[in-house]
């Protein structure tokens, strides 16, 4: 037996840190490889491949469809925008976890939620491109958490902002989205502003 | 969770026996039985599996059922994994001797692909094995033995004897391409000899046209009906490597044929420079021939052929044969072994024919270049008896500027050389061998005692400078302990203001009395390494004089990340203490200072005080050694001195990782871990220990499974019991409790932890290999306005505005 069967690893695509403005703008997406099971990857318009999501940001939704297929669909809320959530029969756990927080209402507390999960490329029946966010794992969570995620998410734009190496899935950003590098500088910058200190 | 690997796994296995599932349906089972009922993965996937073998009428065919079925093929030896519930069909080589009650047998079973380690637990109540049987083993669990897979019959096995005429029919084999395993071979036996003591009764050769092989059959084994100079066919038998060689071993599963048509033989000779440790034909030429260093040794030189040259050493026997010089030889089936990292032929047993000079041209043997030699004056400091004739005496001879290993050679017929003396060795040979320094009376060595005015003066170092060699340092005795018994004498601790350095006295060394607190110069003492530490050793030629008034010493402080195995001063805090973990210890834990953290010990005794956690100290000439590859710090002995003004902000040692929790396994939170000493694998259920069985009396633990992810990188986290506590703010006992009072049991502990966990950010200390992360101390990452304000600064768009 080979060492490298024995030691094989797992190895996981990290959840990245995008913010609702610009994960809203992402339409293309492809897959890497040509297997029926290979990874697919969306790619962000700050340039980098990105197949799984982690966001925090206030519960703003939430609907249950009835009917053969119980699924359910939230909005979570981050200072740029909105991110839309669902979770079917093929996501018990993130359903399970969806069902058990409570509905917001206005009067309700605010409820913060994480969710961790993969984007999801799809076209609507008017055309439009819309992305959304297939939940594996949904978390009611503090407000501090959530200010967190913004310095982390903030933290991780500019990085991706900053990078000057020409690679593969930049040049193709570049290619396919229009937006310049200071629209998504401002989005940080205005998300930042909302963390009242 | 991503199930997708479980899913192509179950559909692939059912593909394969001509049923298509709809790997969608798989994986929503999967994901039901998982992730809502909490059924471990490996649990889960095995229901599926047996639930469609049903429903396909496949029951035989995918379980492997209890019976001596012609179901499932046995996995050749060589795939087996580690992991596996695996079939396994070979014969049982060697049988060893139990070491453990609960161990029926243990051995090693081999078939055509190689061999494996195999035990059989008295719990299993298998009939005995019999060596040279073959055997099928259904459902064997295959563990790892030592980094290499192993496998176990428990009670769940079923073993099958195989039947002579029911074994799987084995290709004859070059024996040049042998592999280990069971194999069959075609050859002449070309040596057979019968040894009157020893385990081994016959020892021999066959060879065919391709190569050649030993064979060994063990005193008491049955004796195989074989004859020199005979052909035979020889089936079932077992390849195996001894001593970087392959080896055929007979067993009582082994089929011999003679081969009756005639047939000839043409050894394969092979050239210098592609000589295996086995058995080899060589043509070469006679290029050098040594004096003996050995009575048992016949002769021993240097051959060489186009290719290269070996060494050769034929030992006395009733077959030994003397080679001449300058002539050329064949030499049939030679023993080619390894010795000292060297290839060297024995001629012993081996057919040499003369042979044609002039047609070997002999590659040039690099020249030996002369050795190197040197005048050193020096005190030979232990004398260890030699362990051959050829030596006179062995030991240290040390010198102003090294310790080295002193041999005189008993063809030097130099004086004997008496430990504590000076002396002055003028042209010795120095060499290094496995990177030791040597050096050797010759006979051309003059060897002249030295006394009194004659000894050399040396130069007074500062004790932090001392390098390996004779040295002089002024300094006050720290520490000085005599011992009732063993080598040491003495042992203690000599300080200057630069540093500190153990020392030793040996017994039997004469050395003037010396107390602690006292200051002294110490004239030629010994400085080496020990255990990565420089040591003092005084003996005999060290002299010792007091020295007079009273010396202020200022220890001078280490700092922790800075400390090497030596002694040591340190200013720290008390970081933790942890449990005792024996008897003899007073207290163990963690120091630190600004630079890092080191674990300490103190043992037992008389005069040690236990340290207070959180509390500062100055501790001074403590014994820093390494002990599994981290710096150790034993208290013992050193002075500790409470520093209640100071204020030290520890840097914790390790790794660190933040990140969010974006993953928690099943498997996670209390958990039943098996009681056996040394296993600690987690139990199913029902108990269960993969190799122990029920195990009823387990233990709980806490620990969280999962995935931290920073955005960039996600790291396979395991935390343990006292992360888990700190970050819940729940006690094992508190999870324990949770568990009872709740009608979910041991899920309600999970559920608890996934919801208070998951999606959170933490921050881990603890050690980072490749992308995993086992971590006992975590805590949960707080806003930072600082971070925040340089953010804000960072991301403040400047152009076009």
């Amino acid at each position: 037996m080979s060492e490298q069967t024995a030691f094989q690893r797992y190895e996981r695509e990290p959840a990245k840190r995008v913010f609702a403005a610009e994960f809203r703008e992402t339409s293309y997406h492809f897959k890497e490889g040509s297997e029926d099971k290979s990874p697919t990857f969306v790619l962000l318009p700050t340039g980098e491949r990105c197949n799984r999501v982690f966001l925090v940001g206030l519960l703003a939704d939430k609907k249950k469809s009835e009917g053969d297929a119980v699924f359910y669909q939230i909005k979570v809320k981050d200072p740029s925008g909105f991110f839309f959530v669902s979770a079917g029969s093929y996501q018990p756990e993130a359903m399970h976890q969806i069902a058990s927080i409570e509905t917001p209402t206005v009067e309700a507390k605010p409820t913060y939620v994480a969710v961790i999960g993969k984007p999801n490329v799809f076209n609507a029946p008017d055309g439009r491109t819309l992305v959304s966010v297939r939940a594996e794992s949904v978390a009611a969570v503090s407000k501090e958490v959530h200010d967190c995620w913004i310095l982390d998410t903030a933290t991780r734009t500019l990085e991706r902002l900053e990078k000057t190496e020409e690679t593969p899935d930049l040049v193709k950003a570049k290619e396919i989205y229009k937006q310049s590098s200071d629209v998504w500088k401002r989005m940080v910058h205005e998300a930042l502003k909302t963390i009242e200190i | 969770m991503d199930l997708t690997p479980i899913t192509q796994r179950i559909s692939e296995k059912f593909a394969a026996l001509g049923h298509q599932i709809e790997p969608a349906k798989v994986e929503e089972k999967l994901a039901r039985m998982i992730n809502e009922f909490g059924v471990p993965e490996e649990e889960a996937e095995r229901s599926i599996v047996s639930d469609y073998s049903r429903e396909f009428g496949l029951d035989e065919q995918i379980h492997p059922a209890v019976v001596a079925s012609d179901a499932p093929d046995a996995t050749p030896i060589a795939e087996v994994k580690i992991g596996d519930w695996a079939t396994i069909e070979g014969v049982v080589t060697v049988l060893f001797e139990s070491r453990s009650p609960s161990v029926a047998q243990s051995g090693i079973l081999a078939d055509q692909s190689g061999c494996i380690r195999f035990t059989v637990w008295a719990k299993a109540q298998a009939p005995a094995l019999e060596p040279g049987v073959w055997y099928r083993f259904e459902s064997a669990a295959v563990d790892e033995f030592n980094n290499q897979p192993g496998f176990q019959v428990h009670s769940g096995t079923a073993i099958f004897p195989i039947q002579h005429d029911q074994l799987p029919h084995i290709e004859t084999t070059p024996i040049a391409d042998l592999k280990r395993g069971v194999i069959s071979i075609e050859g002449k036996v070309v040596s057979y000899t019968e040894r009157a003591e020893g385990p081994v009764h016959i020892a021999g050769v066959i060879a065919d046209g391709t190569g050649a092989i030993r064979f060994t059959i063990r005193r008491g084994d049955t004796t195989p009906e074989i004859e020199e100079g005979g052909w035979y066919q020889i089936e079932y038998a077992v390849a195996d490597l001894y001593r970087g060689a392959m080896n055929l071993q007979f067993n009582a599963g082994t089929r011999i044929t003679q081969i009756s048509d005639d047939r000839s033989l043409r050894p394969a000779i092979s050239p210098i420079a592609g000589i295996k440790p086995g058995i080899v034909c060589v043509r070469a030429k006679v290029l050098q021939e040594y004096a003996s260093s050995s009575e048992r040794m016949f002769q021993s030189g240097t051959l060489g052929d186009e290719s290269g040259t070996i060494r050769f050493v034929t030992w006395k026997d009733e077959s030994a044969e003397r080679l001449a010089p300058g002539m050329a030889y064949t030499i049939y089936y030679a023993s080619a072994d390894e010795f000292n990292g060297r290839l060297s032929l024995t001629l012993n047993g081996a057919t040499c024919l003369p042979d044609d000079a002039s047609a070997i041209n002999v590659s040039p043997i690099p020249e030996r270049s002369a050795p190197e030699t040197a005048t050193l004056e020096g005190v030979v400091t232990v004398l260890f008896p030699p362990r051959t004739a050829s030596i006179a005496q062995t030991g240290i001879f040390a010198h102003q500027s090294g310790v080295m290993r002193l041999t005189v050679w008993a063809n030097a017929h130099a004086p004997v050389l008496q430990a504590g003396n000076w002396y002055r060795l003028e042209s010795a040979v120095l060499d290094e061998y496995n990177s030791q320094k040597n050096i050797k009376v010759t006979s051309g060595t003059v060897v002249t005692p030295l006394t009194g005015e004659a000894t050399p003066q040396i130069a007074i170092s500062p004790v932090s400078d001392l390098k390996p060699g004779l040295v002089s340092i002024e300094g006050k005795v720290i520490t000085y302990t005599p011992h009732s018994d063993g080598p040491v004498k003495a042992a203690g601790v000599i300080a200057d203001n630069s540093g500190g350095i153990r020392f030793t006295i040996r017994q039997g060394d004469q050395v003037p009395g010396i107390e602690a607190g006292g200051w002294y110069r110490f004239d030629s003492a010994i400085a080496d390494l020990y255990r990565g530490a420089m040591n003092l050793q005084l003996n005999a030629v060290t002299r010792i004089s007091p020295l007079p008034g009273d010396q202020n010493l200022e220890p001078s402080i280490t700092q922790v990340a800075n400390i090497k195995p030596g002694i040591v001063c340190l200013h720290v805090k008390v970081v933790q203490e942890y449990e005792s973990t024996s008897e003899r210890i007073l207290q163990s834990g963690i120091l630190g200072d600004e630079t890092g953290t080191i674990r300490f010990v103190t043992w037992k005794d008389d005069n040690t005080e236990r340290l207070v956690p959180g509390k500062i100290y100055t501790i001074q000439y403590a014994a820093a050694d390494e002990y599994n590859g981290r710096p150790s710090l034993t208290l013992n002995g050193s002075a500790v001195i409470p520093d209640d003004a100071g204020a030290i902000e520890v840097k914790a040692s390790g790794d660190e990782v933040i990140g969010a929790l974006v993953h928690i396994s099943p498997g996670s939170g209390l958990i039943k871990r098996c009681p056996v000493e040394g296993c600690g694998r987690v139990l199913t259920r029902q108990n269960y220990c993969q190799v122990h069985e029920i195990q009823p009396d387990f233990q709980y633990d806490l620990r969280i499974k999962g995935w931290l992810d920073n955005g960039r990188q996600t790291w396979d986290t395991i935390i343990s019991r006292e992360g888990v506590e700190k970050l819940l703010g729940l006690t094992l006992e508190g999870a324990k409790e949770m568990a009872e009072n709740n009608p979910l049991g041991l899920e309600t502990v999970y559920y608890h932890l996934c919801e208070e966990l998951l999606g959170r950010y933490i921050s881990c200390q603890g050690r980072v290999i490749e992308n995993r992360l086992f971590t006992s101390s975590c805590s949960y990452l707080s806003f930072d306005p600082a971070r925040h304000a340089d953010l804000l600064n960072r991301s403040e768009v400047t152009s076009h505005e």
